[in-house]
């Protein structure tokens, strides 16, 4: 029996292992299907988490490339950054140079400019001439040293006031200038523009005495509008001398020059003529040659009476209603002699009802004597010279004398109406001439307003044209402005 | 200033005309009298603008050739004097001046003619007068 009663309690035991087994097991298997469950749950989430973690791979993989690019972009920009910024570099050193460039170059202007305003202010202040500046009343705004010395009046004493009052102006004959009639005064109303008084007048002083003085007067314009004027005068007592003693020397020259020659004339015409008994045919042949190179030398005495008297300008221009055609016809007459003698041929053709001219017809003259004398002289024999006169404009006649002549040489052309200048190729055909002639003659047309040119061609002829104003003579030197 | 008798229109009774030559210029004054003493005019030759006004003052003269520059009185003041007595012998300038105002101020003082003497054979000269004579 005990050995079944052991074998019954080990049964028992074992029951009750097996059941507390089973239950462990029970235990265990609720705890496995809740733990299945949880798995199952946790496989849910798994996979939601994988589906997820896709999601956001993918998301990541696009924000990777996104990335990528945003790099690949920013290297570029990196890149084109530092290119800029090199060129900034570049660029800003290329500034601090054309600065520092700029700054010397303004200091320098800077310092040219007011070296050239002390320059003006200098020469303003120390110019020889007198200058005012007035504003568009007449107040004088501005006076130089010149001004103060010339009439008298300091800086101070006459600024704001007017200068037609202050400063009296007189013509020639004393006679004060009035208001109206004032240059000043008719710039500042816009009737005059600028004027160059070359004839001079009287200036007062504040002591009340008085100096030859001559000006300019121009008006000072700003934006169209007259806002003032500058006159700048100079005293002209030193050049009225010096006009006075050349006068004088020409005067003295022409009496003592012609005295002798007078002599030389007379006596020779005298023994010619025969006065003093008959001269035998090759005594006169010598006392024509005295007479001839006597006349001659009368001749450039007075060519050159009438360059000074043209430099000199005094010449009186005395103006009177002229028939230029018949002057012309006058003077072809004179060198008929020397005309027929060269077997030239003349032909005229004058404009019908031509009106007469206003000019001094004696000055007329020399200009028309001397362009015909060179077309005779400066033509071949059997030549030919056309003279003729026509309307040019209404208010200038037109002139033309053309020779069939031996030409002004192209190369010497510029230099024709020069002052004792003679052509190449007529010095060795002519010996009197004297290179004054031509000279004259455009220094008398020009002073009447006309014109004086050639054309020409070497060995085919020269044309020399005139335009004579029908009116437009200048004033002689006792002219009242 | 001196008086000068006035000239009358009825002393051209006179057949021989007189004429006076007021120059400085011997040479010039010589030819002139020879030439003009040889066309029968009665000359009177004086050398400066004082004698020429004591000879117009003493004497009266058809017709007066008178230089311009000459010492003592020149012809402007010869030319004065005989204006400012009404003298109007007739007067011819004969000069070596040619500027164009000695040339205006002589026709205002009342001269006839005006010749340049360099520039005027003397031949011309003895017909103006002659002419004026006339």
């Amino acid at each position: 029996m005990k050995i079944k009663n052991t074998t019954v309690s080990n049964a028992a035991t074992i029951s009750h292992k097996l059941k507390i087994l089973a239950r462990e097991k029970e235990s265990t298997r609720r705890k496995l299907v809740v733990t299945a469950k949880q798995l199952a749950v946790t496989a849910r989430e798994k996979e939601s988490t994988r589906r997820k973690l896709v999601v956001t791979a993918q998301k990541l993989a696009v924000a990777a490339r996104e990335k990528e690019s945003t790099r690949q972009k920013l290297v570029i920009t990196a890149r084109e950054k530092e290119s800029t910024r090199r060129k900034l570099i570049v660029t800003a050193q290329e500034l601090k140079r054309l600065h520092n460039t700029l700054e010397k170059k303004v200091l320098r202007r800077t310092k040219d400019l007011e070296q050239i305003r002390a320059n003006h202010e200098a020469i303003l202040t120390s110019i020889g001439d007198g200058l005012v500046v007035v504003d568009k009343e007449g107040k004088i705004n501005y006076i130089n040293k010149s001004f103060e010395e010339m009439l008298g009046w300091k800086t101070s004493e006459i600024i704001g006031k007017s200068m037609v009052e202050v400063v009296p102006r007189e013509d020639m004959h004393g006679i004060e200038v009035s208001f109206k009639e004032r240059i000043l005064t008719q710039v500042l109303a816009g009737e005059k523009f600028v004027i160059d008084l070359t004839n001079p007048f009287y200036y007062r002083r504040k002591d009340k005495s008085r100096f030859p003085a001559s000006s300019i007067v121009a008006p000072v314009v700003l934006k169209k509008k007259i806002v003032g004027a500058v006159e700048v005068f100079r005293d002209i007592t030193k050049e009225k001398e010096i006009d006075k003693a050349k006068t004088e020397f020409v005067s003295l020259a022409s009496h003592q020059l012609r005295t002798p020659l007078s002599t030389v004339n007379w006596y020779s015409e005298m023994l010619l003529t025969g006065d003093i008994g008959e001269v035998t045919p090759e005594q006169r042949r010598y006392l024509e040659e005295i007479y001839n190179g006597n006349q001659r030398m009368v001749d450039l005495v007075n060519t050159l009476l009438d360059v000074s008297r043209i430099e000199m300008g005094t010449f009186f221009f005395e103006s009177k209603s002229t028939d230029v055609v018949k002057l012309i016809e006058a003077t072809l007459a004179e060198q008929k002699l020397q005309i027929e003698e060269k077997n030239i041929q003349i032909s005229s053709s004058f404009e019908k009802k031509l009106p007469p001219i206003h000019t001094d017809p004696k000055l007329l003259r020399m200009v028309v004597q001397n362009l015909l004398s060179n077309a005779v002289k400066y033509t071949p024999d059997g030549g030919a010279i056309a003279v003729s006169l026509s309307m040019d404009t209404k208010k200038s006649l037109l002139l033309k004398i053309a020779d069939t002549g031996y030409g002004i040489p192209e190369n010497q052309k510029d230099k024709i109406f020069t002052k004792l200048f003679r052509a190449d190729n007529v010095i060795g055909k002519d010996t009197e001439g004297t290179g004054l002639g031509l000279y004259i003659a455009k220094s008398i047309i020009e002073q009447s307003g006309g014109k004086l040119w050639f054309e020409s061609e070497e060995n085919k002829g020269t044309t020399f044209s005139a335009t004579l104003p029908l009116r437009g003579v200048k004033k002689g030197p006792d002219a009242r402005h | 200033m001196v008086s000068i008798e006035h000239h009358t229109p009825y002393l051209s009774y006179r057949h021989i005309k007189k004429i006076l030559i007021i120059e400085d210029e011997k040479t010039l004054a010589r030819a002139l009298e020879q030439k003009l003493t040889r066309a029968e005019f009665d000359v009177t030759v004086v050398f400066n603008g004082k004698e020429g006004i004591d000879c117009i003052q003493k004497e009266q003269f058809d017709v007066i050739l008178l230089d311009l520059i000459m010492p003592k009185v020149d012809g402007f003041v010869v030319l004065e004097t005989l204006q400012a007595h009404q003298n109007r012998t007739p007067v011819i300038v004969l000069t070596n001046l040619s500027q164009d105002n000695d040339m205006k101020r002589a026709r205002e003082f009342g001269a006839k003619d005006f010749f340049i003497k360099s520039n005027t054979p003397i031949t011309d000269i003895v017909e103006r007068v002659t002419k004026l004579l006339k």
